[in-house]
């Protein structure tokens, strides 16, 4: 998978603007329809429910039709994210945009992610950015 | 326990894995285990019957004419009544309690999804017992069937086998059943592909077969071998006059039996009306068939010893005629009135009594015959009725050969299986199980091409998730279920998309995707049909789309049902057929 990127978020930063920093790392591999596509079904889903899956992780998605191919961008917070509160703080945010008809796709991204958090219980400790970032990238590649 | 579940079933999977069995071969190892599954169950019910005849009668069990011959008149007022009470209890108890209501077995292998709710079933199951074992005039090879396909259709979903094979597993359970009961491991497999499934090919018939052999095996391993009624005096002379009287004797038997299914058909309609009265109206059955039962015992039970005795020529002409009106009285009343059993035994024995009465009319006309012929008579009147009642005269043929071993007697019986036949087709005499098997769908196949809507054959499966609905939940039911699709609408069952099987199959045991909704899973893009469109125009829709199953949607966008392919292509070519062979 190329679409991969991985950035270190700034601290104390909000929801939104987690996710607006994911997505414009986006923006210059999409074009603007598709990515404002993007961003609209990305609020969308986070209004029907938090995608926070706990253990500090964090999976805003958005399904586009045509999308084509899966882009993943991860934010890698050391104090967390409100994921929307502070009970369920988000360490690792994983903006995840896939086609629609990618549905096996995602579930297995999504299992992917969440078996790295599962076997990595103790990275976020490290506040190293580059050790967990090579972790994550290597992981999918 | 349930870790002791998990071990059984992780084991099976494992033997599953390593013989192969997901193949087209596994199914005969399948049947081999429900028909002998079968058996078994088989035998529980029989025992429970006897049981609830001795709790009920005070007797040892045995025949229930023998034990209603023993006891008091208003003994046998009495069982019959308590009977009908606690049965008419159980079965409000399931109709107002059970979420999930009862499948007829008939219903999920012919056109349902193969699924056949446990609780629901095993409730009616316990009601039939108890009718059953009370002394109703009625079978007990229905509710017994019935049971063993609710085992095999669960073992089956656990299995998680695709829908065509779960429905010929269900198949095969209740083969094997028939065969227990009626001693008939040809008829048994028969019964099935002739009646319920409807189609002759080997590929099905194979697996019924061997369901009911192993079933059969089963049978005479543990019980008593010898055939239900088997008659060696029964004999009809191979001639031009026994033909001709056979022939006759198809006609007036196909004439009878339809008479018999509108008297069944209208004491439904006129007496099985509001459920709260279920208890109250099985008393009342009960008395009034007790209160007949003190002048003719012989009209409790499902009629064998009606058969045994007209075949041993125990029977006046008088007696004969007299039981005739009763059974057919007491059988259409428990029927009428709401009670669950079967009908299979209770109309070959008003057969059989047909076939002894237009015997002695013959005598009476100045043909002489003899015991022998007399008995040849009652069984061809027996095969010829059921023909009509049943529109299966393979099963009918085989089934009265099968178990008196008058194979000698091949050729009258089929001409009067044959007569009978004809006579129901062209009188258009829908057998007692044509609602069970053709569901909402054979009005629907009854009309010209143009006019099959959508609306007329799609399945009522309500079962929807919400949006927001969880992964875990969401997998469960496809874990339970056979479907290949589940539908997502809003809470006023507005449709939104689809979740397909497909999708998800190598997820549904994952711990990681806990958090997932089914938004996250569904399909937008799968094309919804509406009640109007016409079958032409879904095979088109079918036709451009990989899915087997769509959404019916009505013009406000609510959620109707589900439309199967397997349906759409079932009803194109069942209207084509008629469509050709009447012009």
């Amino acid at each position: 998978m190329n679409n991969i990127h991985a950035i270190e978020l700034s601290e104390a930063m909000s929801q939104e603007a987690c996710l607006e920093a994911l997505l414009g790392i986006l923006k210059a591999s999409l074009s603007e329809e598709m990515w404002g596509e993007l961003k609209e079904a990305v609020y969308l889903r986070e209004d029907t429910s938090s995608t926070y899956l706990g253990n500090g992780l964090a999976v805003p998605h958005g399904r586009v039709a045509s999308l084509g191919s899966t882009h993943i961008v991860f934010g890698i917070s050391r104090c967390g994210v409100d994921w929307p509160s502070g009970d369920s703080k988000a360490n690792l945010v994983a903006l995840v945009g896939i086609d629609k008809k990618d549905v096996a796709k995602y579930l297995s991204i999504l299992q992917k992610i969440s078996k790295w958090r599962k076997f990595n219980p103790a990275i976020f400790d490290s506040h190293d950015f580059d050790l967990i970032k090579n972790s994550i990238i290597s992981y999918f590649q | 326990m349930s870790k002791l579940r998990k071990l059984a079933f992780g084991a099976l999977l494992r033997i599953r894995k390593y013989a192969g069995l997901k193949g087209r071969g596994g199914i005969y190892f399948y049947a081999i285990i429900v028909g002998s599954f079968s058996a078994f169950i088989a035998a529980i019910f029989q025992k429970c019957t006897q049981l609830i005849l001795s709790l009920l009668t005070g007797t040892k069990g045995g025949h229930f004419v023998e034990a209603f011959e023993q006891i008091e008149p208003w003994q046998r007022i009495f069982s019959l009544s308590l009977g009908g009470v606690i049965s008419g209890l159980i079965l409000l108890f399931a109709s107002k309690k059970m979420r999930k209501k009862a499948t007829p077995y008939m219903e999920a292998v012919a056109i349902g999804n193969g699924y056949i709710p446990m609780r629901s079933n095993l409730l009616r199951s316990l009601a039939a017992i108890v009718t059953i074992g009370s002394g109703a005039s009625i079978g007990r090879e229905g509710p017994l069937v019935q049971t063993a396909t609710v085992f095999a259709s669960w073992f089956g979903r656990k299995v998680n086998m695709p829908l065509p094979r779960l429905r010929l597993f269900i198949a095969c359970a209740a083969a094997g059943g028939m065969s227990a009961v009626f001693h008939t491991p040809l008829a048994g497999g028969l019964f099935v592909c002739e009646i319920v499934i409807g189609v002759m090919s080997i590929d099905i018939l194979a697996p019924l077969l061997i369901a009911s052999c192993s079933s059969y095996v089963t049978v005479i391993t543990f019980s008593d071998p010898s055939p239900l009624y088997e008659i060696s005096s029964a004999h009809l002379t191979q001639n031009a006059s026994v033909a001709l009287f056979a022939l006759a004797l198809g006609v007036i038997s196909s004439l009878l039996a339809k008479l018999w299914l509108s008297a069944l058909a209208s004491m439904r309609a006129f007496l099985n009306g509001n459920q709260y009265w279920l208890p109250f109206r099985l008393m009342l059955t009960g008395a009034v068939v007790g209160g007949i039962s003190i002048f003719y015992p012989e009209i409790v039970g499902n009629g064998a010893h009606i058969i045994r005795g007209i075949v041993s020529a125990d029977f006046s002409i008088e007696q004969v005629f007299a039981l005739l009106c009763f059974k057919i009285f007491a059988v259409a009343l428990f029927f009428g009135m709401g009670a669950i059993g079967g009908v299979l035994t209770p109309s070959l024995t008003i057969g059989n009594m047909a076939g002894f009465l237009f015997a002695h009319i013959l005598i009476a006309l100045g043909v002489p015959l003899t015991t022998e012929e007399i008995i040849g008579f009652s069984l061809l009147g027996m095969a010829a009725f059921f023909t009509t009642a049943a529109a299966a005269p393979i099963t009918s043929l085989l089934l009265v050969v099968e178990f008196t071993l008058a194979g000698k007697m091949i050729f009258p019986l089929t001409i009067g299986v044959l007569a009978s036949y004809f006579v129901s087709k062209i009188t258009h005499t829908k057998s007692m199980y044509a609602a069970s098997v053709s569901g909402n769908m054979l009005p629907a196949f009854n009309k010209p091409m143009g006019e099959v809507k959508i609306g007329n054959i799609f399945r009522k499966s309500l079962d929807t998730v919400l949006i927001s609905d969880r992964f875990s939940s969401i997998s469960k039911r496809f874990l339970r279920s056979s479907d290949d699709v589940i539908f997502v609408t809003t809470k006023k069952k507005k449709y939104i998309g689809a979740i397909f099987r497909s999708d998800i199959i190598q997820f549904l045991k994952s711990e990681y995707l806990s958090e997932v909704i089914a938004e996250d899973i569904m399909r937008t893009d799968v094309p919804t049909l509406s009640p109007e469109t016409c079958i032409i125009d879904a095979i088109k829709v079918f036709s451009g789309t990989r899915y087997e199953a769509l959404p019916m949607v009505d013009t406000s966008g609510i959620f109707k049902g589900t439309i199967y392919k397997s349906d759409i292509i079932t009803g194109f070519s069942e209207v084509l057929r008629r469509e050709r062979v009447s012009g």
